[in-house]
Formats: C-alpha cells, structure tokens, sequence
C-alpha cells in the first residue's frame, strides 16, 4: 500500500444502501482510469479472498453481502484488480434504521489506487474535481483524498487527537470534505477566507478543501508544514457547544 | 441490542430486498467463513526468533517492574466472551459435579485436569505420526495412558517427529526444540529426552529475555504453595481454593514457565473476607506474570501454556494478563480505565482497558490470534467516538484502537478499521508496537 492514494468517504447520516452514491464514486473513479475489472473478492468480514473472473465492479456491488447475525449489521465487501494498476475497493455499509431515519451505524468506503494512475499535475487536478463531483451533502458526512502511507504516518504524529474523530475527520489532507454531520460542528466564520487552501462551498451545508499542490507533491515538507497549520485552523474552529469540542 | 435491530433494522435479505436494491439478488458464491479457532485449538504464530541466545541475563538478578495500579477487569468464573470456548475434554471434566469433591479431593482433581489436558497436547493426526497411542478413559473419572514408543517424554528421540511437541509451544521455542532433537544431538553427541529438550529450548528462550529469570528467592512452583503460604500467613483462602478447581491447572501452568517467588507476594493483603483475599492474590498474580515476560515471545508462551494446561478458564486471566503486558511494555500512556454508562443505543455499559488522555484515544486489548472482537463491543465503542459519550468522569473519547499480540490477530480483525476506523495494533517479533496496514 506504500505506493497507493487514499480515496475513503464515511457517514453516520445517508444511506448508502441503494447503491446509487457507491456507483456514483466508483464510476468517476472508472472513468479517472484508477480501477479495472476485479479480480478478486473476499464476502463478509470473516471470508477469504478468492481469485474471480475479471467482472465490472458493478457486478460485485450491485449485490451487497448480508452478514451472519454474529457479525456486525455492516454488509462488507472487498474486491480489487490489477489493471492498469493494483486497487482495492473496501466497503462497510450500514443498514437503515427506519425509526430513527438515520444509519445504525457508519458507513464507509475506501478506495486505494496506484500512484501511478495520477502521473501529473492535469490529472491530480482532475482527481481533485472528480472528488467535487461525488461527494456532497445530500450523500456524505466526510470524505478525503491523500497518499496512503503519509495518510497514516501523518496523522500519527501530528494529528493526535483527531480534529473532530479518528475515523473521519483527523486533519488536513490534500482534498477535504465535510458534510452533514461534520460541517454543523464548525463556526463557518472561522472557515472563511482561509488562506493556502482552495475551498468551495455548497450552501454552508458543505465545503470541499484543497491543500496547496497537487497530490504528488503534499508530502514535501513545505506542504507538511502548511497541512498543519491548517489544521489547527479548523481544530480552533469547532464550536463551543460541539460533541467534539 | 441486536435483537431490537433485528425487529427494526433492515438487516436479513429479506428486510433488505423490500428497499435494498444491492440485496435483490444474492450472491452466486456463498461467503467462505473461517470460523474462529478457539485458544485451545492449534492456532498459527507467526513470532520469529531473534537475537542471540548467550545472553548473559540469565545469571542477573532482575527485579520485578514496578507495577501499573490499575484495577483489573477479571471475570475468572463466568467468561462473557462467547469466543473463549473450552475444548471438550474440559468440559467433560468441568462437568463433574462439584458437590462430590471435597476439600481433599481438591488436589486430586487438579492432577486428573492436567492429566486429561495433557491427552489434548496430542492430536489423533499426530499420535498416528508419532505411532503414539493413547488410551483414555474417561467416564470413571480416571485416565489410562498407553503409551508406545517413541514419544514417551522419558524416551530418548534419535529423530525428530513430523510435528514435533505439536501446538504446545510458540514458534521460537518449537524451531529450538527442532534444532536440539536434530542437530545438538548430532554435534554434541548427547542424547535428549524430550523432557530435557524441552528445557533446555525454555532456557533459550529465557536468555533471550523473554523471561526473567535468575531471580533470588524461594520459587513458587504450584497453586498448592502459594496456598500453603498464605495458610501461613493467617489468610482466609476459602474461596481461593474454590476457586482453584477451575484455574489450579491455568495457575500451574503459569508457575511452570515463569519465576515466581514467594517473596512476590507479600504485599499481597491478606486482611479482610475470604472473597477480597482472593480478588487481592488474582490481582497481583495477573499483575506478576506479565511483569515478568517482557518480551511478547514469552509471554505468548505463558499464555499459551496457560490455555492448553486450562482450557476456557484461562482465557479472562490471560485476557487481563495481556492487558497488564500491553500497559507495562507499549503503552505506559494509556494506563487509565475509564467506564461508559449504557447510553443511548449502546448494549451495555462499557470499561475500557485503556485510555490516554492526551490523544483521547481509548485502547482495548485482545489476546486474540484467531478470533474476531465481539461485534456488540465494537459497535458500543464506535457510538461512543460518533455520539461523543464521555466516560464518567468526563473523558471525552475520539479514537479507539485495537491492540493483539501478533499480526495475525490483527489481520483477522482488520474489518474493524474498515468499518468503524479503529485503529488496529500489534506486537511484532522485535516487540514493538506496530499499526496493521
């Protein structure tokens, strides 16, 4: 995973399970060029990986798992290829909670793609407005797009504790999103005007973010230093009265 | 609350179908599922040896560390994990009706336990292998062993077996055994029982520093001293014994592989009930052990002994152990507990086995290789991050990590970094902490 880019999206708020915001990414992922046939799979949380005949990512996603009633409520699946390049798509969706009209739980996606796949500046921005395309926040809480390794390395050592939690919102990566159910937590006069950093709202319900560069250079130590004062802008920014404060 | 899901969620296919267009069509292949190896089973270890074995340690005097003061979570009676499962042989011995043992037969039993357990060292696969045969019976609560060579541990081996010494020791100790039963042998020109194989494998290890050893004092070998000691000291150790009809044979095993010495446990309080002397000694013994294998290799071992030697009543004292060893050797940071009321739609109320405060990080450790977290657990843990419940005096959690005792368990449970964004951690074969990626 050293050499792979981090495409992960979460919520506690929409749900994923009709299919429509996973087909939504996993298309412009397609089209970007970073995902292929699969050509393998693993079911549930406790299956094994199996070699399949290559299959649009569709045909595996169209088909969600039901978990045994020991495993968690999540349908769970893994599948991957190799071409053009080695990617791995892993979902986790929650069920529905018609009662409460929210999920039971969170849902989460991740994509890993090669660096490869993203081998210049035209195609980074391209990525960056792929992002823009996807999420939103009629369909996601968090989303974020940054080097996999530094993703972890990264936020380790300098995002101890998270901004807002670990599983969503760290720090700053290259592309940033907060929706519904993570924007509400910020004072929006202290996220505006931010300097190095593109933004883009949608109607104070949403903002995207971009650090400074595209996303093969962010793990320069310039970029770094910049990652971290961002960040610290927005951990100065949660609310008073938030959950996470 | 997964019976209430089940009534609300839409969570089986058919629920899932009505508005779940993913779930309209099952998948062609149904899933493969690997059913989780309960600890008594053979389970795979993927510790290496390293360093040198002439480690002169094993001649210093080494003194216990100084220990966490955190209060334990033991449930040594009644495990709530579903997954820590005795194997049959242990539950045909648990079943034994404990009315018809009195005080005296106390000890016998503990040796018919260990004599039972060691039949579960040899597997009818590798008995055959061995042309071992072992005889048993166990409706009369006596057993019979006929045991043919070679494979005796008395008899000398002139060549290693297949599947030497089984599943009955960690990775590093089996490669030693190996290499003494087919090389020392050879070079040295010295014959080995398997017994004396065995040791000397344990004394490698223990140069090493997975142990300390080379400690002063009278050691402690068996349950049956510590009893008599603290008998000697005016302690109330009723319920002790009690309980040592279900872990004499985990304590045992213990004591077999680490130094104990009596000394250990003299700040052990023997004021008050019956019941807190026992909740004092269990503290301190579960505090000890750990303290005394510093190296991951080693303590795997004890708990590992512990399992084959007791079954399912190992597993919450090696759970509690391997917490302890988590806080002492990788996690100073997070020795704190802090409890969770029930709230909202969480299960139950919650106490972690760590947390540090100044990443807000709650830590729960899993001596786990084989089996999966209790799904209630973390799906409690996961509310506690979204909801921002805080503990109850007010620690605010935003990250939840995992720790295991090798890479295995944490690969086998790296679905809960993919669907709650825990973090998942093990101990690697250097004994450092690592994050699974």
């Amino acid at each position: 995973m050293a050499e792979q880019i981090l495409w992960k999206a979460n919520t506690t708020f929409h749900d994923w399970s009709d299919g429509k915001f996973i087909h939504q990414l996993l298309d412009q992922a397609i089209d970007l060029g970073l995902l292929g046939a699969v050509t393998w799979r693993k079911i549930g949380i406790r299956g094994e990986t199996e070699a399949i005949a290559p299959k649009h990512i569709h045909d595996l996603t169209s088909h969600l798992p039901t978990p045994l009633p020991d495993e968690p409520p999540h349908s769970y699946l893994e599948v991957g290829g190799d071409r053009p390049f080695p990617w791995v798509v892993k979902l986790s969706i929650s069920p529905w909670d018609e009662e409460d009209n929210l999920p039971t739980s969170m849902s989460s996606i991740w994509l890993f793609f090669a660096k490869k796949s993203i081998a210049t500046a035209s195609h980074s921005q391209k990525l960056f407005d792929a992002f823009c395309q996807v999420h939103h926040p009629d369909n996601t809480e968090y989303a974020c797009i940054h080097p996999y390794q530094h993703w972890l390395d990264f936020a380790n050592q300098y995002y101890q504790p998270p901004v807002t939690i670990g599983p969503m919102f760290k720090g700053v990566f290259w592309a940033n999103f907060l929706g519904t159910g993570h924007l509400g937590e910020f004072d929006l006069e202290k996220l505006a005007n931010i300097a190095n950093l593109e933004t883009k709202w949608i109607n104070n319900q949403g903002l995207f973010f971009k650090a400074k560069g595209n996303i093969l250079d962010i793990e320069n130590s310039s970029h770094e230093a910049e990652l971290k004062q961002l960040t610290e802008i927005f951990r100065d920014a949660i609310r008073l009265d938030s959950k996470w404060r | 609350m997964y019976s209430r899901q089940q009534k609300k969620v839409q969570n089986s296919a058919s629920q899932a179908s009505r508005k779940n267009q993913f779930a309209a069509k099952p998948f062609i292949v149904q899933p493969k599922f690997d059913r989780e190896t309960p600890d008594s089973q053979p389970e795979q270890e993927q510790v290496k040896p390293q360093g040198t074995w002439t480690n002169a340690s094993m001649f210093t005097y080494r003194p216990v560390p100084k220990t966490p003061t955190v209060q334990r979570k033991l449930n040594i009676e009644n495990s709530e994990n579903q997954h820590e499962q005795e194997p049959e042989v242990v539950n045909q011995i648990n079943q034994i009706p404990a009315k018809s043992l009195d005080q005296q037969n106390l000890q016998s039993k503990t040796k018919l336990l260990r004599a039972k357990s060691d039949n579960l060292l040899t597997k009818p696969a590798q008995t055959k292998n061995n042309s071992i045969s072992i005889s048993r019976q166990l409706n009369t609560n006596t057993i019979q062993r006929g045991i043919k060579k070679p494979g005796k541990t008395g008899e000398i081996y002139t060549k290693a077996p297949a599947s030497f010494a089984g599943e009955r020791f960690n990775a590093s100790i089996k490669k030693r055994l190996q290499e003494i039963i087919d090389n020392d042998e050879k070079k040295n020109g010295k014959d080995y029982t398997l017994t004396q194989a065995v040791a000397e494998a344990k004394r490698d290890a223990r140069a090493q520093g997975h142990f300390i050893t080379g400690r002063i004092g009278k050691r402690v070998r068996d349950y049956q001293s510590i009893l008599k000691y603290f008998k000697s000291r005016k302690a109330d150790v009723t319920t002790t014994e009690n309980k040592m009809l279900r872990i004499g044979a985990v304590i045992d095993a213990a004591l077999n592989t680490v130094e104990v010495m009596e000394d250990d446990f003299q700040k052990v309080s023997v004021n008050g009930s019956a019941d807190q002397f026992h909740r004092n000694f269990i503290s301190t013994f579960t505090t000890l052990v750990p303290s005394l294998t510093p190296h991951i290799e080693g303590f795997n071992q004890v708990a590992k002994d512990m399992v084959t030697q007791g079954g399912g009543a190992a597993s919450s004292l090696k759970g509690s152990m391997f917490e302890t060893w988590a806080l002492q050797n990788v996690l100073p940071g997070a020795n704190k507990r802090v409890s969770f009321d029930q709230q909202g739609k969480m299960t139950a109320s919650r106490i972690s086995d760590g947390y540090d405060s100044s990443t807000k990080t709650l830590w729960d450790m899993k001596h786990y290789f084989g089996h999966d977290v209790p799904q209630d657990q973390a799906e409690d843990y996961n509310l506690i991050v979204q909801k921002g419940y805080e503990g109850k005096n007010g620690e605010p959690v935003r990250q939840v990590n995992y720790l295991f005792p090798s890479q295995e368990g944490a690969k086998k449970n790296e679905w809960l970094n993919t669907s709650y964004g825990f973090g998942i951690y093990y101990i690697d074969s250097s004994n450092n902490l690592k994050q699974h990626k």
